[in-house]
């Protein structure tokens, strides 16, 4: 498409979910009434001490864990020193010299290709006080100064737009299922730096970086990728030459626009903290950690997948951490799998989005769904039956064990299907035409069924599994 | 004579004993603090001191501080209390929270008198920098009383109160100690908080104090030294228990440093000292530090701590605490308020600091500085291995105030500036008078080994037992 090789590297800060903030005491709740979530540490007044967050530091060893890279037990920090207005110190403390995580990777999967992607850091830093600006003044929120922060730097190794977005899709997912933080791009609580340079295919130098900072959304992503390949395309185009800048996503233009050159650069004057004194994990604290991380969505997929869920509905259903949570719970109480997971996938979400349900929603008893689907499962109702008690269900959980009393020990619907599916075997021709919807072979099946099954059953009951088993 | 003029464990004795109040210690410490005229006062909290010393009736036999009146520099943090650093960037900014160091005291209920001048934001070494102009030495007016914990040092030579709270980055209560006649200490770094210090140099930096004796500066030690969750510096230190004497230790004297004081009277009084301690049974031992490493400690001193100091005063912009100076853009106001509410001496340090931290100087400069620190502390540590404490003295009484600004050689920036070896690898180190010439008190410094606190109070009390001298009240004559 380009007769440019493109070149992408991410920064991305993600806000983790912890009790209180990196360096503080304070909660670490930013959506609460502005600056009320603020201690004298945050606000920097003089004399006040950082302390280092364990919960914070549990966070990022997860994430590092989940993202392949190398954790060092070794907790260092250093400050970054510049002015801003939402920087009360006037430095950030972070991890400059030695990041806690390095040297990862995280696959993606793109129009059915695996794309690795290489990391090569993870560390913590602090988040700085919100910004809202007005026409002639700005509001500075301090709830959010000091919100523990971890920033995922990638090496330059991403040729695509939709690689990008794929991985920042796929980094929100982790941080969603680990639970280490809510990954809302919108929110800002997960922001994205892109770093991209073109140079002519084959040329292995590099070319001038540009910088485009806080996105924030995913679409964006790949919209202000796509934009500035094409901004800088035409420059080259032209014989001109990339300046090395920092350029912002504006979404109503759907343009990237320049915030500074390289001129206007800040030497941030790294130095290492002093109030914080380098402080050694025990490697039993970082085993530990790491057993106690959350289940990854790709975990769950192999793990569904193992129990016969297919690769496309495992990730039906771990689109949303919530949904997977309550297809888990489920699983614990049934052992009919197959069917749960049809019923799941088709009736069930079906239910919820035709309605427009959350799963907050649901006022019956999974436990009442979960024996629903064991007694389907065990063929001792049809789908249809379990179909028409599950909206019975919603409207009034009742307990299918009570509805299906006198079923449970009647008939084993399974061993009625084995039979009729032996019947059906007999007569290839006449089933395909059923099938087709050819009445008179229905019904000429049906008593054949009938025949075979010896009046173990009715044959109502008998006419309604044969249809079941002819849309199979 | 001024009951204030006695020690602390003096004072607690006659309190048990009721021969006095809370409320004499606190009327007399008042009235002397407003007739100081040394300029050693940023504040002196009248109303809060007497309402607090009416409070306390009944004496606690086994509680030294009770009612024991004291002073603290103005940059150690009090809730409700006007704290400037004597920098005109933090007038009117009171603080919404106490220091640990003054949480201790108070629970405690010692009383506090005042907050004490000093250079501003603690950078200086003779008491001259801060907006209240210079502070004098209260026993010759027209010498320096010695900085940076400058007005802390007055209060208590002055009889104002028995014991100071100051802070120490360099030498910043050892050296005003010197020339002041009295008893400075700071303990190992991370036994005492800095929550609550405002920051100068924040791996140098260490809470100390002015007392009249030995014994009360462990007892402070004692107090004060105890883990703080809010600082992750601290640590938890052994209390110092000075029961049993220590037998037979190892004072070393570093003959190279020795060899370039000039002060023929200092260093009488100093051998002297040295034949008294050898007759008690103290083993002395020569050696030489190195005079490379000892001409590198003031100028390494100077890069990290300004270094450090741009970095830690950043916060410092006018707009959530202080002084407001006006301007029509936050820009404007953070401009005025950084040029108008720094001096001229402090803004060069920032300036120098900023220069070493630049990412084409930091090699060359900053890196270059941690690394001949790290040489430094290794010397100093392997030295402190062979024996139990350095023992130096100072090497002048306190210059005229108009010579200060004069260059200095090489030689006596050496002299002038050792005492920063303890806080570069955070060692235990007390000073204490040795003697007086022509009225002005010098004294010698002992410097152990970390965590051995305890091991440096013995030392000095040894010292302090067979030198047996006293500075006289100011204005008062001496032998």
């Amino acid at each position: 498409m380009s007769k440019y090789q493109v070149t992408i590297g991410l920064e991305i800060h993600v806000e983790t979910k912890t009790k209180t903030k990196m360096f503080s005491s304070a909660p670490n709740n930013y959506s609460a009434t502005p600056n009320v979530n603020v201690s004298v540490v945050d606000m920097a007044f003089p004399g006040v001490l950082p302390t280092i967050n364990l919960e914070a530091v549990r966070n990022a060893i997860q994430l590092s864990h989940a993202l392949n890279m190398k954790i060092d037990p070794l907790v260092r920090f250093d400050r970054k020193n510049y002015f801003y207005s939402d920087l009360p110190k006037g430095y950030q403390i972070t991890q400059q010299f030695f990041p806690i995580g390095s040297n990862g990777f995280l696959d993606v999967e793109v129009n059915n290709e695996i794309k690795r992607v290489d990391i090569e850091r993870l560390h913590m830093e602090e988040d700085t006080a919100k910004q809202l600006h007005f026409d002639d003044y700005t509001l500075l929120n301090f709830n959010r100064a000091g919100v523990p922060l971890v920033e995922i730097v990638t090496k330059p190794c991403i040729n695509d737009s939709a690689t990008a977005q794929e991985f920042v899709d796929k980094i929100r997912e982790t941080i969603i299922y680990l639970e280490v933080g809510d990954g809302k791009m919108e929110e800002g609580s997960l922001r994205c730096d892109v770093n991209i340079s073109l140079a002519p295919l084959g040329q292995t130098k590099l070319g001038t970086k540009v910088e485009i900072k806080n996105i924030n959304s995913l679409s964006f992503i790949k919209k202000a990728i796509d934009f500035e390949i094409e901004r800088q395309s035409k420059i080259l185009d032209d014989g001109g030459l990339i300046a090395q800048e920092t350029r912002r996503y504006d979404q109503s233009t759907r343009e990237t626009v320049l915030m500074r050159t390289k001129k206007d650069a800040i030497d941030y004057k790294y130095f290492p903290e002093p109030n914080l004194l380098p402080y050694r994990l025990k490697a039993a604290f970082i085993a530990e950690t790491i057993a106690a991380s959350k289940e990854l969505a790709s975990i769950k997929s192999e793990r569904y997948q193992k129990l016969g869920v297919s690769k496309t509905q495992a990730k039906i259903i771990l689109r949303n951490k919530e949904m997977a949570a309550y297809f888990d719970a489920l699983l614990l109480q049934t052992d009919a799998i197959k069917e749960l997971t049809n019923f799941f996938l088709g009736e069930f979400l079906g239910y919820l989005n035709k309605n427009n349900l959350n799963l907050s929603d649901l006022e019956f008893s999974q436990k009442h769904f979960a024996s629903l689907m064991t007694l389907l499962g065990k063929g001792q109702i049809s789908y249809s039956e379990a179909k028409e008690f599950f909206y019975r269900l919603v409207k009034e959980d009742l307990d299918p064990l009570t509805v299906f009393k006198d079923k449970d020990q009647a008939v084993d619907v399974l061993e009625v299907k084995n039979a009729m599916r032996e019947v059906l075997a007999r007569f290839p021709e006449e089933t395909k035409k059923a099938r087709d919807n050819n009445m008179a072979l229905f019904g000429f099946l049906t008593g054949q069924c009938i025949k075979a099954l010896n009046g173990k059953i009715n044959p109502k009951e008998i006419a309604k599994l044969l249809k079941e088993l002819l849309e199979e | 004579m001024k009951l204030n003029g006695k020690t602390i464990v003096e004072l607690h004795g006659m309190l048990v004993r009721k021969e006095i109040t809370p409320l004499d210690l606190v009327q007399e410490a008042i009235k002397s603090a407003k007739a100081n005229h040394n300029n050693a006062f940023e504040l002196i909290v009248e109303k809060e001191a007497i309402k607090i010393a009416k409070q306390l009736t009944e004496p606690e036999v086994d509680n030294y501080l009770w009612g024991i009146p004291f002073v603290m520099k103005d940059n150690i943090s009090t809730k409700g209390i006007v704290t400037t650093a004597s920098s005109n960037i933090l007038n009117v900014y009171v603080p919404v929270f106490d220091a640990t160091v003054y949480r201790l005291l108070k629970r405690r209920k010692a009383i506090l008198i005042g907050k004490t001048t000093m250079d501003e934001l603690a950078m200086g070494g003779y008491g001259t920098t801060g907006h209240k102009g210079v502070q004098t030495n209260p026993y010759d007016s027209s010498r320096v009383a010695g900085g940076s914990s400058s007005g802390s040092a007055i209060a208590v030579a002055a009889r104002i109160v028995p014991f100071a709270l100051g802070s120490d980055t360099g030498d910043s209560v050892r050296k005003p100690a010197f020339y002041n006649g009295l008893v400075g200490y700071k303990g190992t770094y991370g036994a005492i908080s800095r929550f609550g210090l405002f920051a100068f140099s924040c791996s140098l930096d260490h809470v100390g104090f002015f007392t009249r004796s030995v014994l009360d500066a462990a007892i402070l030690f004692n107090l004060l030294a105890q883990k703080d969750e809010k600082d992750a510096t601290s640590m938890k230190v052994k209390k110092v228990s000075l029961d049993k004497d220590i037998k037979t230790p190892t004072f070393m004297i570093l003959d190279d440093l020795i060899s370039l004081i000039t002060d023929e009277d200092i260093l009488k009084q100093y051998f002297a000292s040295i034949k008294k301690l050898e007759a008690l049974g103290v083993k002395v031992i020569h050696r030489s530090f190195g005079i490379d490493l000892l001409s590198a400690i003031y100028p390494v001193y100077m890069v990290l701590s300004c270094a450090d100091a741009t970095s830690n005063c950043a916060a410092l912009d006018g707009i959530r605490y202080g002084a407001k100076y006006s301007g029509n853009t936050y820009e404007e106001i953070i401009f005025a308020a950084r040029n108008q509410g720094f001096s001229s001496s402090t803004k060069q340090r920032f300036v120098f600091g900023s220069f070493c931290l630049m990412e084409e100087n930091q090699e060359e400069l900053y890196l270059k500085a941690q690394k001949a620190r790290r040489l430094i502390s290794d010397r100093l540590n392997h030295l402190l291995n062979e024996c139990d404490v350095l023992y130096l003295p100072s090497a002048s009484v306190a210059p005229k105030l108009e010579t200060i600004k004069q260059p200095q050689t090489n030689e006596a920036l050496i002299v002038e500036n050792y005492l920063a070896l303890a806080n570069f690898n955070g060692s235990p180190s007390l000073s204490l008078p040795l003697g007086a010439k022509k009225g002005l008190p010098f004294g010698v410094n002992l410097i152990g080994r970390t965590f051995a606190d305890e091991v440096v109070f013995k030392c000095a009390l040894l010292v302090e037992k067979s030198n047996a001298f006293k500075m006289n009240p100011p204005g008062e004559p001496h032998e």
